[in-house]
């Protein structure tokens, strides 16, 4: 019964983004988006020939796929754990370090778009000058999630603390830290498109030949290879999903005392 | 003297309190209050909502500090008592660690006391049955009522053995039925345990109904309008809630209450 309910509950959950996706797909298929909306089969290739350039190119895909997942990964974990120990400092020491967080916010909203060739001139290597973008580009999103999750708690349960007589050190370990950590994953979430961006801008780019924003760049540019472009598209938002995923899972297990997962159960 | 200063577990000595508000004047919430708490009474602070009583119980709680005056627990500074937990707490709402079972919530201070683990686990069966929350060690508080958060709390608070429990309005959240059956609770305990109880409440009823005394608090000022003993025989049962001597000690505290505010 309990494993039922699970499972129609989350067909009803994946019905919409399911039902929306078919839709998209049988319209530019059945060619109404070519009809109704003016595309060119250039511009917009039948979803059939993106699934076949896919499964074609499948190994390339792949080798490329490796290429930006690395950076992204290493970039977002880097980027969310300097954003982290930011907020812990900045909670510790709020006169002195607040100012940190508009440096952060500051950093943090200079365009991709500028900082991509400028790490690509940093940098001789293709991968620290990706995972520098990706690094700059998730700080933020931890920075003030976090800061938030660490600080913002209700009076009494830090004078709970004080009356267990806590150290500085026990107030983060035995409140802080384990209040954080839903807002730890809100901003893990937040960064995982946004380092997925990041990557793939660093790529195009780069001179370097490979990786899927690179692939993007060049197929896109070659009349017959248009679909091949949109494959590597659909291989980025696979990836995304596939970090996303496995993200909420890990949330499942780490934070189930948490108000966010219980919505509707 | 000397007798006086063996019964007294908590002293305030001419104590005020000012806060600066953010926008304009400071604010005064006691202009040298002087009060005694005797060891092992029940002693309730009664009074409106806003005229101290949180205040005065994070005073001697050592959370908060006064801006003059002394306060003594158990015959040494309030500070000193805080780091020698001296005192539980019960909170209005139940603050519970969400990422915490309950067992885990009851044995919080004794791990931070490093007291070894099989003996928080033995405290913390024996607490939870005390609160009547046998077999809800490893549910997480999301998943129990909000009488049985506030157990929780409770269970916490006891589980050092602290001579004395400061309570703020524990249980003015929860329903009338769900109180009645923490008051029995409570009583229960302090007779078994012989606890100093601080309890703050702005209910007339239930601070007649629990304490040794009343210490009425009026608000703007917030001054102590008087003290009244309640000489309601133990234990008490809620038949003397229609009692004629109960009602006269609710009235009695109407009296104090009014005539606090004509004065000015
Ligand atoms: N941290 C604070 N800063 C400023 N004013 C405060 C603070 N805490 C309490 N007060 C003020 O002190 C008065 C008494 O508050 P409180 O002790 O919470 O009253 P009670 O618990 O009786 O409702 C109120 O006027 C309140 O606004
Ligand atoms: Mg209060």
């Amino acid at each position: 019964m309990k494993r039922r309910s699970v499972v129609s509950g989350m067909m009803v959950k994946l019905a919409p983004p399911v039902a929306f996706g078919v839709f998209v797909v049988g319209f530019i298929q059945l060619g109404l988006a070519y009809t109704l909306l003016n595309f060119k089969p250039m511009q917009l290739p039948p979803p059939s020939a993106v699934a076949s350039a896919f499964i074609e190119n499948f190994q390339a895909i792949a080798r490329d796929s490796l290429v930006t997942v690395g950076p992204t990964l290493a970039g977002m974990i880097v980027g969310s754990l300097i954003g982290y120990l930011t907020a812990v400092f900045i909670t510790r020491f709020p006169k002195g370090g607040f100012g940190l967080l508009y440096i952060m916010i500051a950093i943090n909203s200079v365009p991709i778009v500028a900082l991509a060739p400028i790490m690509n001139r940093w940098f001789t290597q293709p991968f620290p000058a990706k995972v520098s973008v990706v690094i700059i580009i998730s700080m933020g999103a931890m920075a003030v999630n976090a800061f938030r999750g660490l600080s913002d708690l209700p009076d009494e349960s830090r004078h709970l603390m004080r009356a267990c007589d806590a150290s500085n050190m026990e107030v983060f370990t035995k409140l802080r830290i384990p209040a954080s950590l839903p807002y730890v994953f809100t901003a893990l979430k937040i960064n995982v498109s946004v380092a997925m961006m990041g990557t793939i801008i660093g790529e195009y780019f780069n001179d370097n030949t490979s990786g899927i924003g690179y692939m993007i760049k060049y197929t896109l540019r070659i009349g017959n290879r248009k679909a091949e472009g949109w494959a590597y598209i659909l291989a980025a938002a696979i990836i995304s999903i596939l970090i996303y995923a496995a993200l909420t899972l890990a949330q499942r297990r780490l934070v189930r005392w948490h108000a966010s997962q219980r919505m509707g159960a | 003297m000397n007798l006086s200063q063996d019964r007294t577990e908590i002293c305030l000595k001419n104590i005020r309190m000012r806060f600066q508000m953010k926008s304009g004047d400071p604010i005064n919430v006691f202009d040298g209050l002087d009060l005694e708490v005797y060891k092992g009474e029940f002693i309730s602070f009664l009074g409106p909502s806003g005229c101290g009583k949180t205040t005065l119980l994070r005073l001697i709680a050592d959370i908060l500090q006064p801006t003059e005056g002394i306060v003594t627990v158990g015959g040494i500074s309030a500070a000193e008592a805080r780091k020698q937990h001296k005192y539980g707490i019960v909170f209005q709402k139940p603050v519970l660690y969400d990422w915490r079972t309950v067992a885990k919530n009851v044995a919080l201070p004794m791990e931070m006391m490093k007291i070894p683990k099989k003996e928080q686990e033995e405290k913390v069966t024996e607490m939870l049955q005390l609160v009547n929350l046998e077999g809800y060690e490893n549910s997480y508080p999301f998943e129990l009522s909000g009488g049985m958060q506030q157990r929780v709390g409770i269970a916490r608070a006891l589980s050092l053995d602290s001579e004395i429990l400061l309570m703020d309005e524990p249980f003015s959240a929860l329903d009338e039925f769900t109180k009645m059956k923490l008051h029995e609770d409570l009583l229960r305990i302090w007779e078994a345990t012989g606890k100093t109880i601080v309890f703050v409440t702005h209910n007339i009823s239930e601070a007649v109904y629990l304490s040794d005394r009343v210490c009425v608090f009026t608000a703007n000022p917030a001054r102590l309008a008087g003290i009244v003993d309640i000489g309601l025989k133990r234990p008490r049962n809620e038949d003397m809630l229609i009692s004629s001597s109960y009602l006269a000690y609710m009235g009695e505290i109407r009296h104090i209450f009014e005539a606090g505010y004509e004065k000015d």
